[in-house]
This record gives C-alpha cells, sequence and structure tokens, in this order.
C-alpha cells in the first residue's frame, strides 16, 4: 500500500439503498490533479454522477471531502467541504465548512465520504476511528440540528464530531443547509438532498494522527504563517475583535450594502446595526479548528424583547440579511434569527432573501397578508422571526418560501424583476452597481448568487496596495477569474479562504508540499492550476446539466433600476463587454464553453 | 507551571495539536496533555495538570510510578494503566493515551510551554 502524507488514502463509500459501507483507497491521480475537498467533489460528480438527474433522487451523491491540509497545525486548516448538485440550481454545489468535523474525518482515517442512494428509514451514519455503521435514526427525525448535536453526543461521546439536518432539510426546503458543530454548510440546498436520503446526521471520531511529508519545513512554514497572521491589521485585528462584521460600516459607506432587498444602497438604521453595535451583544471569542483569526463570536441579547436569545455569530451575511435587506434594525431579532436558521437547519443568507422578497411582493401589492398569514413588511423584526419558524417547519406557506426566491417568483405574476437571485442561489450582501467586480464574480459564480468564488471587493476596496476602482470595468475580468482560481484551490487545500487575506501563495505552496510531499505542489503556478483545472471542470458539469451563457447574468433589477440614493446613485450594471472579457480571459468561447485548448492545457479529458 | 483564563479560550485546538506534535511528532489532537473540554455555547474548561502542591496522583499511585520533579515524572515501567491517578487528580488534568494506555500529563515541554507559545489568545499563561 502506498504510504501517504497528508492524505489518509482511504474513503468512506456509503451506499445507502443496499446499506452496504465499503472502504477504498485514494486513487493518487486525484491528489495530484484534484488536490482534495471541491477539487475531489468535481472529479467525483463528473465521472459518476448520472447527467440529468434530479438532485433529490436517490441517484444524486453527496460528498463530504477534506483537504491535504485539513486538520494539520498549518492555520485555519479546520475546514471541509460538501459537493452535490444544488436542488436550487439545478447545477453545481460545493458548500464549505468550518468547525471540528473535517479533522475529525482526517484523524478517524478518511479522506472522505461518499453517500449514495436513499435509505428507506431515517438513519445516522457512525465512524469511530475505523469501525462505521449505519444506525437508525428515526427518533431523532424532526428534531432540530442543536438538540441532534446534544443528543448524538450525549449517545456515543461528547467527542463525537457531527454534521446533521434539522427539520428544514427533512422537509426538502431547497434553502436547506447542512450543519455541523454549530457552523453551517448552508448555501444552495445541501440539507435537503441529505434529507431526501434519509440521512439525519454524521457523527465521526478519529484518534489517529496525519503524517507530515517534511516535518521541519512544515513546522517553519507554520511559524512564518502565523505571524503573518497575528501581524496582519485584518485577521490579527478588526477581524478578532468585530469578526465578519469588521466591513459593515464600510459597506453602507460606499453604498454596497444593499437595502430593502437591494431597492436601495443606504441603510437609513446604518447607526443601529453596524459593528460596534453588534460587538456590544459578543459574549467571547470563538475558533475553528486550528485558527488564530477566531472571527466567529458567541452573542448574547441581555435586553429587550429577545432577551436570551444567542447564537454563534451573528455574522456579516446574516446581519445583512435579516437587517439592512429588511431594513430591521433591531440587533436582538437578527441574533434569534440566525439562531433560528441554524436550528431548523437553514440557509441565513437565502432565508433573509426569500423574507425580503415577500416583503416586497406585499408592498407591491403582488401578495396580501393575507396569503402570509401574518404581518410582513419591511422594518417588522416579527414578520422575519414568523417567516422563519413557518419555512423551518414546513408550515402553511412556509412550504414555498422554503423553495427559494426563484421558485417563488415563478409562481407570482410581476415578481421575476425583484427576484434577487443568480441560477437560483439568492444574493449576498454587496450590490453589484457599485462593485463591477462583483457583478462579474456574481454572474460567473459556479454555484450562483455567491461572494466566495471570488471577492473583488476585496481588492477594489481593501487592498493596502494595487487598489482598483470600483466601478471600472478594467483588470476586472482577470482578477475575477485569477481570484476564482486562487479560492478555488483554496477549497481544495481544507485551509480557510480568511487565512489568504494576509497567507499568500508563496506560503501556502511550501505547505502544500510540505505536508504531502507531492512533486507537483512544490510550484505555485502547479497549485493555482489546480484550481483552474477544478473550475474548468465544474463548467464542463454545469454545462452538461443545462447551464448557457444567457444563464451567466444577474436579475433584472440591477440592469434597470438605477440605485436612487448614496454613493452609487444613478448606476446600473453593465455586463456584455466584461462578459466577453471574461470568456477569452478563461480560454472559454463566446457561449462560455471551455476551449479545446484550454482543456488540453489543464489536462482534462472531457468524455 | 501553568494558569488558566478559560474565558479567553476560543476552542481552536492548537494548544492540543502543539502538544501532541511536541512530544510524539504527530499532527493530532488526541495525544495531548491538555485538553479543551467544549460545552457550546458555554465557555470551555481546559484541563490540564495545574502543579498542585499536594501531588495527589503521586500519592495516589499504587504502582510508585509516579514522582515530582519539576513537573509530574512518570515512570513507564512501573504504570499498568490502572488510571487511579486519572481520578486522582482534583483538575481532571490527566487524560490517557489511547495509542499507550500510558497517563498523559503535561511536563511544561521541560520548560519549553510550547502551548503557551502557540495559543493565540493567552488562554494558557505560564505561571510565574
Amino acid at each position: 500500500m502506498k504510504t501517504w502524507y497528508g492524505y489518509t488514502g482511504r474513503i468512506l463509500d456509503v451506499d445507502l439503498t443496499s446499506a452496504i459501507l465499503s472502504e477504498t483507497e485514494l486513487d493518487p491521480c486525484l491528489a495530484n490533479d484534484y488536490m482534495g475537498g471541491k477539487g475531489f467533489g468535481v472529479k467525483i460528480l463528473y465521472d459518476q454522477l448520472p447527467p440529468q438527474c434530479e438532485p433529490l433522487s436517490a441517484d444524486n451523491i453527496l460528498v463530504f471531502a477534506t483537504g491535504p491540509l485539513t486538520g494539520t497545525l498549518a492555520p485555519s486548516s479546520g475546514r471541509f467541504e460538501v459537493c452535490t448538485k444544488s436542488p436550487a440550481t439545478g447545477l453545481w454545489l460545493d458548500s464549505n465548512c468550518g468547525g471540528y468535523f473535517g479533522p475529525e474525518l482526517k484523524f478517524a482515517g478518511y479522506d472522505m465520504i461518499i453517500v449514495r442512494g436513499k435509505a428507506k428509514a431515517p438513519l445516522m451514519l457512525v465512524i469511530d476511528d475505523d469501525k462505521f455503521e449505519l444506525r437508525p435514526a428515526a427518533d431523532l427525525w424532526g428534531t432540530d440540528t442543536i438538540t441532534t448535536h446534544r443528543q448524538i453526543k450525549a449517545t456515543f461521546g461528547k467527542d463525537f464530531k457531527v454534521a446533521c439536518i434539522g427539520q428544514a432539510g427533512e422537509n426538502g426546503a431547497l434553502i436547506a443547509g447542512i450543519i455541523s458543530e454549530y457552523r453551517a454548510l448552508g448555501r444552495g440546498g445541501a440539507g435537503a438532498v441529505m434529507g431526501s436520503k434519509n440521512l439525519k446526521a454524521i457523527a465521526v471520531r478519529g484518534s489517529g494522527n496525519i503524517p507530515i511529508f517534511n516535518p521541519d519545513g512544515f513546522m517553519k512554514t507554520c511559524r512564518e504563517a502565523f505571524n503573518e497572521l497575528a501581524n496582519n491589521p485584518d485577521t490579527g485585528g478588526g477581524r478578532q475583535k468585530y469578526g465578519t462584521n469588521v466591513i459593515l460600516s464600510l459597506m453602507d459607506e460606499v453604498g454596497i450594502h444593499p437595502v430593502r432587498n437591494f431597492q436601495k444602497g443606504k441603510f437609513a438604521g446604518a447607526d443601529r446595526v453596524n459593528e460596534d453595535v453588534v460587538e456590544e451583544y459578543y459574549v467571547r471569542n470563538k475558533a475553528c479548528f486550528g485558527c488564530p483569526i477566531y472571527c466567529s463570536k458567541i452573542a448574547e441579547v441581555k435586553e429587550g424583547k429577545y432577551k436570551g436569545s444567542f447564537t454563534e455569530g451573528p455574522e456579516y451575511e446574516n446581519v445583512w440579511s435579516f437587517g439592512a435587506n429588511c431594513e430591521n434594525v433591531d440587533v436582538g431579532a437578527i441574533i434569534q434569527a440566525e439562531y433560528l436558521c441554524d436550528y431548523y437547519g437553514l440557509d441565513g443568507i437565502s432565508a433573509g432573501n426569500v423574507i425580503g422578497f415577500l416583503m416586497e411582493c406585499v408592498e407591491k401589492g403582488l401578495l396580501k397578508e393575507s396569503d402570509i398569514g401574518f404581518p410582513m413588511s419591511f422594518g417588522n423584526d416579527e414578520s422575519i422571526i414568523n417567516a422563519i419558524h413557518h419555512i423551518g417547519k414546513g408550515e402553511g406557506p412556509g412550504k414555498r418560501w422554503g423553495q427559494g426566491v426563484k421558485k417563488l417568483a415563478q409562481q407570482i405574476e410581476g415578481a421575476h424583476e425583484f427576484a434577487m437571485h443568480v441560477k437560483g442561489l439568492e444574493l449576498p450582501a454587496y450590490d453589484p452597481r457599485g462593485s463591477t467586480g462583483m457583478a462579474l464574480a456574481y454572474a460567473t459564480s459556479d454555484r450562483g448568487g455567491c461572494h466566495l468564488r471570488s471577492w473583488p471587493i476585496g481588492d477594489e476596496l481593501l487592498a493596502t496596495e494595487g487598489r482598483m476602482d470600483l466601478v471600472s470595468l478594467e483588470f476586472k475580468a482577470e482578477l475575477v477569474k485569477t481570484q476564482q482560481d486562487l479560492f478555488g484551490m483554496i477549497n481544495c487545500s481544507g485551509m480557510c479562504l480568511f487565512a489568504t487575506f494576509a497567507v499568500n501563495l508563496k506560503q501556502i505552496t511550501p505547505f502544500l508540499h510540505a505536508v504531502t510531499g507531492l512533486d507537483v505542489y512544490s510550484s505555485s503556478e502547479e497549485v493555482m492550476k489546480v484550481g483552474e483545472r477544478v473550475n474548468n471542470l465544474v463548467r464542463l458539469f454545469n454545462i452538461r446539466e443545462g447551464l448557457t451563457r444567457d444563464l451567466d447574468t444577474l436579475p433584472n433589477r440591477f440592469f434597470s433600476e438605477p440605485l436612487e440614493d448614496g454613493p452609487n446613485r444613478g448606476r446600473v450594471v453593465r455586463l456584455d463587454q466584461l462578459m466577453d472579457e471574461y470568456y477569452m480571459v478563461r480560454g472559454w468561447d463566446e457561449d462560455g464553453v471551455p476551449g479545446e485548448e484550454k482543456l488540453k492545457e489543464l489536462g482534462i479529458d472531457a468524455k | 507551571m501553568l494558569k488558566l483564563k478559560r474565558s479567553l479560550c476560543t476552542e481552536c485546538e492548537i494548544c492540543m495539536a502543539i502538544c501532541s506534535w511536541t512530544h510524539f511528532g504527530e499532527n493530532t489532537t488526541k495525544r495531548a496533555r491538555i485538553k479543551i473540554e467544549a460545552d457550546w455555547p458555554k465557555t470551555p474548561v481546559i484541563r490540564v495538570c495545574l502543579a498542585c502542591k499536594d501531588h495527589e496522583c503521586v500519592a495516589a499511585c499504587p504502582h510508585g510510578a509516579l514522582t515530582w520533579e519539576n513537573w509530574i515524572q512518570l515512570d513507564q515501567d512501573q504504570c499498568d494503566g490502572c488510571a487511579v491517578c486519572v481520578d486522582a487528580c482534583p483538575v481532571q488534568g490527566i487524560h490517557l493515551d489511547k495509542r499507550t494506555g500510558f497517563p498523559l500529563i503535561c511536563d511544561t515541554c521541560e520548560g519549553q510551554y510550547r502551548c503557551v507559545q502557540w495559543c493565540p489568545t493567552k488562554a494558557v499563561q505560564k505561571k510565574e
């Protein structure tokens, strides 16, 4: 058997239909060409998923994949990926999560778990080092994620790490995520896929070691990287103090923080919902495995209507989605809303979008309050809390709301114009009318409306050198392409995207080589090529599932409604030229199909 | 010796990882002499030998395998992994090595205090 470094070299393959569990060996080509995480996921799904399969059928595959750095002492390397075909977009989905599940899976001796088929009755998968079994989970079905975590730890041992779904995933809400150690793999409906397979939870415990190829080189790079992170003003300063909310005021100041379901670019409540106000709710700092940034916080509401509410967070995206997006200024309600999303297993960005969308439907008279069942208006905190309960439980119209903005808009005449999603995934907290980079990032993101495939706003607004103009088109195609390839590679590695604010490619490469010993990772060019290879294979996957150029676009609002207020007053998005440039930079044809030359260069064999 | 400020602990487990690495050259958290006991969302508890004056583990060991010299020292030849020391420790600061069965007790990295050096928040400190 091959000696592996960084990798465990073993895969757990779970067929829920036959209840057969088997251990297979990791293919060295997979490690060399696709590194881990998202890369493992796309190679497996591209090769093995039946084209055009129904995402919520037994045919879909759910991959839980770590990277070579996951669980190592390399800073901020507690991440793992879930990859599947999204029921929200009908396209590619990968979702990334920190916490402790990924490292524990490695300690147990597995690089990844591949879940196939569908169980007849609710099951959970329990992995304890090299022992694994499927167990009945009927008693957990119908239970929220927080109780599920506690129950599993009480039954099997408190050192088990858990990934599970809540009622939302069981009910097939397309905005349902998977919750792992109280953090979320939120986006794109992975929770619904897990629910459709009757898989309630995975619990894992491991006692093993992840062998490192070059221990001395690894420790040297670790020390350097930890120093970089500590000395960086973001990762060693603002992000530690405020968490991800560190950019709230700045985004509002530059008019990019969307308000009222993207109707406005300036939040009247910014003095009541900003990083300093949110910070007052923080009780303590919280980190994922191996991370010195501790951007996570435990927050608690000490007084007022939501007294007693708490959450791990609230993080920037949810402070926006339940704050400015719904014009809500009650931070207590935001904390309660985020808690409830975790509790039911819902994605906070999509849930906040659905609620903002419903508020606008009522405001425009397209829905009546009797359609909703309770008051639903911008600024009303109780509308938000009520709606989350309905979606989470799949109660009454909540069942429909849980299908997400795209499907909702198809049922409401005239709502298409302000359905704020790309390809079926609801948008996050940046208005692309104020950032051409974000416009292109959203339009070309492989999983739909997402800010984590590339985050050009960083270079447009926050870079200390070489800062770019926010609304210029110049070099944005190159920027987005390069970032997508970098982020794509990071999501293969097991490291957190936030670490890349301080740790650059020149340090990540020595990490990958010292950990794995694979020759291919001795060169930064080859490391970046993994990101590009992964993104191109995802593109081929998406094209096979029906993606065409006309879906690489944005909601109509951004083209037809100029912002009325803030620094971006009068601006709309111009996308055509950017798209042409982007495809060209990518080596794709004018329809967005990867060219033969590009595929050959990347060594992709497109069958 | 160590002193702890658990309110500063973020549960990153870097102390556990560097402890296992230092003593065994292994990249794992599972062979650490220090242990973060999480109880989300509550503040975690840090379990490690605090070098108490009474040395109750030394007194409790039925095999005379433990002695005090700068820190608690283990004579592996005398130890049969009975874990009486684990129960005797007043701060639950002794853990059993799942691999070998021997107790894991903080030796301050023989004065190097690696966990103190690596803790990002000073939740683990050196007692002067």
